[in-house]
């Protein structure tokens, strides 16, 4: 205890190098708080973020592989061959419930998509001066369909059920009138935009006529159920000169057995080898829940047999990737400059403590002579470093904590706004208007969250592609309480260790 | 009574011998005198016997007790007491500080357990005793003066009770006046059973010795003779 209370009348009495060598560790101690503090922030948005997510995961055709596989030696793709990998590449829907089965899997759901062309009074919704009404030839870099196939005015989806309608689980779209379709239902039926309906002068109760893309003369009738809102319709639209078949008023719901009926029916009149049927594409949604999940999830479907050409994937986790990039990026930076503060600091530090100890010679002496051991010498001189850094820690840490969340939202609006001041400048390279497209609409969440996704988005016959019925990622661009019991601990331990080895100077110099 | 022997000691620093074979003998209440020219090793003897330093060859008895087989920081904080030149108080502690410090490490060597309040009081004690009042003994030491500050110093020195006290020129920095005083201090801890060993260039100081010793010839005068 006399070390102690030595150690503390030294301190006071040698005001000056007390007060410089706090200042120094306070200084180190906040920035090392803040640093911490944005690190953890992007731990815990990730976390809390991903917890709140209900994953989700698509199984797809794994397109790098089969290009890879397809390639020559000299790197060349061989067409043929890449096409007969992706030929009968698609999964049906009996190999898509198969992996349902996966104990990971909470729920599955399932839509099937199809381009239809308008018939009768029925006209595509747009806003172009230049709208085609149909778009031909496989070489419309739009096209969703198949190559060969022709794409139409208008999108039609088939939902296995209301859990697979994510746009109105989420809120996006609401039906403004009359009623959704009955879940399974193989009823003619279905429900339109507002846009459109507003468009065509529709209201619920009326028919609409849609006709095979490839046959004009193919025709169905489905009666108008219910019409509903998109809340992102306006800022979904695609860039530049939007295609009408792309345009979310396009969009036409229905039950996944009703357009089943319709792919049937069509497919029923021409022969098997025929491209002229109305084909619709199948995405299975496997209902994951959590990340943990997802990880055994892709393990489980290796187990029951899914093919090494597929891959599994979540367009949630992407979307949420994509989201908190700027913060992944500032609590990197922050790992670097967490580093490069504590070097600096600890070098500062014993070069301080030599000084010192060196200017301390002559009472190292007086203390030996008359019989201190140099053992109690060196830690009468680690203890007044380390009271000094102990004070210096709690005021550091304190100013730190109160500076983390400011500071951290300064930096991380800066780190937006450079990632869209990138993104629109590549946008104008493209001479297309960045209104509302992309991952550049800043969120202000102060809770961390969160981004939006549609959940089924991956088409399991043209590999890989992101066919997002217009998502839009929102950057996390705030957050809150960063400091936790973790954080302060280690920022304690850090500034003790930096105390220590600025201290092991004087003790080394003592003991010698 | 014997309290300090030295036989056959011998130092030297690197090739150059300084003690070569010194044998004597300190007996306690009475004052010893080293005398000699500069260089003669009248300092290194004085750092020999207090441990700080270790000679190349020879023993020292302390209390019929070999030095080395102590703990030489214990002997330093409990048989051997050393008042220098410079007096090297730590001069950002009062002088009563100085005091305490030098008791607590004591009592810490021993191991012992350090009572604030009874070191306070031996401390203002001992300060009494070497001419300090409580006011002198609650400045810092840099505010005291020469004599006042060697003063302290032979408080400090006395603090745990040794039975032998070294002093390294005590008188050199001071006036006559004040050497005289200092001398008084020396005398009555003699009288009170003290070994008091003195280094000195000072003529009076030898004279108020008991015994005088020549250190470059070891010859030995009394000064009863």
């Amino acid at each position: 205890m006399f070390i102690l209370k030595n150690a503390m009348r030294n301190i006071v009495r040698a005001k000056g190098r007390s007060i410089l060598i706090g200042i120094i560790i306070t200084i180190i101690a906040l920035s090392v708080c803040i640093g911490l503090c944005i690190r953890q922030s992007a731990a815990s948005s990730k976390e809390s973020a991903l917890s709140d997510m209900t994953i989700t995961a698509q199984i797809s055709m794994d397109r790098d592989k089969a290009m890879s596989k397809s390639s020559s030696s000299s790197g060349s793709i061989s067409k043929s061959k890449l096409k007969s990998a992706m030929k009968n590449s698609s999964l049906s829907l009996t190999q898509l419930k198969k992996y349902a089965k996966a104990s990971a899997v909470k729920s599955f759901y399932y839509t099937l998509s199809a381009s239809v062309d308008a018939s009768g009074s029925l006209e595509a919704y747009s806003t172009s001066s230049s709208s085609n009404s149909s778009s031909t030839s496989s070489s419309n870099s739009d096209s969703k369909a198949p190559s060969g196939m022709t794409t139409g005015d208008f999108t039609i989806t088939g939902y296995s059920s209301d859990e697979a309608m994510t746009d109105f689980v989420d809120g996006t779209c609401k039906i403004k009138s009359g009623k959704m379709f009955d879940e399974g239902t193989s009823a003619m039926v279905c429900v339109i935009s507002s846009d459109l309906a507003k468009y065509n002068d529709l209201s619920v109760g009326d028919y609409i006529k849609v006709a095979n893309p490839n046959k004009s003369s193919e025709t169905y009738k489905l009666k108008i159920v219910g019409i509903y809102k998109n809340s992102q319709s306006s800022t979904q639209a695609n860039m530049g000169d939007p295609g009408q078949q792309t345009d979310p008023a396009n969009e036409i719901y229905t039950s996944y057995n009703t357009l089943k009926k319709i792919t049937d029916t069509s497919a029923s009149k021409y022969s098997s080898s025929s491209t002229t049927a109305i084909s619709g594409n199948l995405n299975g949604t496997y209902v994951v829940g959590t990340v943990a999940n997802y990880k055994k999830f892709k393990t489980q479907v290796s187990d029951l047999g899914l093919s090494s050409k597929y891959t599994v994937s979540s367009t949630d986790i992407e979307s949420y990737e994509r989201s908190a990039e700027p913060l992944e990026n500032l609590s990197k930076f922050a790992g670097y400059f967490l580093i490069v503060i504590l070097l600096v600091g600890a070098i500062i530090l014993v070069v301080m403590n030599i000084f010192s100890t060196r200017e301390r010679k002559y009472e190292i002496g007086v203390l030996s002579a008359i019989g201190m051991k140099k053992s109690k010498i060196a830690k009468l001189f680690m203890s007044e470093i380390m009271i000094i850094a102990l004070v210096a820690v709690v005021i550091g840490g304190t100013i730190g904590t109160v500076a983390s969340v400011p500071v951290t939202n300064a930096l991380l609006s800066s780190q937006i706004t450079q990632s869209q001041t990138k993104s629109n400048d590549m946008q104008q390279s493209f001479g297309r208007d960045n209104n509302g497209a992309g991952p550049s609409q800043p969120s202000d969440n102060s809770s961390s969250s969160s981004s939006n996704s549609s959940g089924s988005s991956s088409s399991s016959a043209s590999g890989n592609s992101d066919s997002n019925k217009g998502a839009v990622s929102n950057y996390i661009s705030s957050v809150s309480n960063s400091v936790n019991i973790i954080v302060l601990l280690e920022l304690l331990g850090s500034c003790i260790l930096l105390a220590i080895i600025a201290g092991m100077v004087s003790v080394i110099s003592i003991m010698r | 009574m014997e309290v300090l022997k030295l036989e056959n000691l011998c130092f030297s620093y690197g090739s150059k011998q300084v003690l070569n074979g010194v044998n004597y003998s300190f007996e306690n209440g009475k004052i010893y005198a080293i005398v000699g020219k500069s260089g003669a090793g009248k300092t290194t003897l004085l750092s020999v016997i207090s441990g700080l330093v270790e000679p190349t060859e020879g023993t020292i008895y302390c209390n019929g007790e070999d030095m080395k087989s102590q703990d030489k920081y214990e002997y330093r904080s409990k048989n051997i007491g050393v008042i220098f030149q410079d007096f090297n108080l730590l001069t950002k502690l009062t002088a009563k500080e100085n005091v305490e410090l030098s008791m607590e490490i004591s009592k810490s060597n021993d191991k012992q357990k350090i009572d604030k309040g009874e070191i306070e009081r031996k401390a203002y004690g001992i300060l009494d005793q070497v001419g300090l009042d409580r006011d002198e003994a609650d400045r810092r030491v840099l505010k005291l003066s020469g004599g006042q500050q060697q003063r302290v110093a032979i408080a400090r020195a006395l603090s745990y009770g040794p039975d032998i006290i070294l002093a390294d020129e005590p008188t050199g920095n001071l006036d006559e006046e004040t050497q005289e005083e200092i001398m008084d201090i020396m005398k009555k801890l003699a009288a009170n059973g003290k070994c008091v060993i003195i280094v000195t260039h000072s003529s009076y100081v030898a004279g108020c010795a008991d015994e005088r010793i020549e250190l470059k010839t070891m010859k030995k005068s009394t000064k009863k003779q």
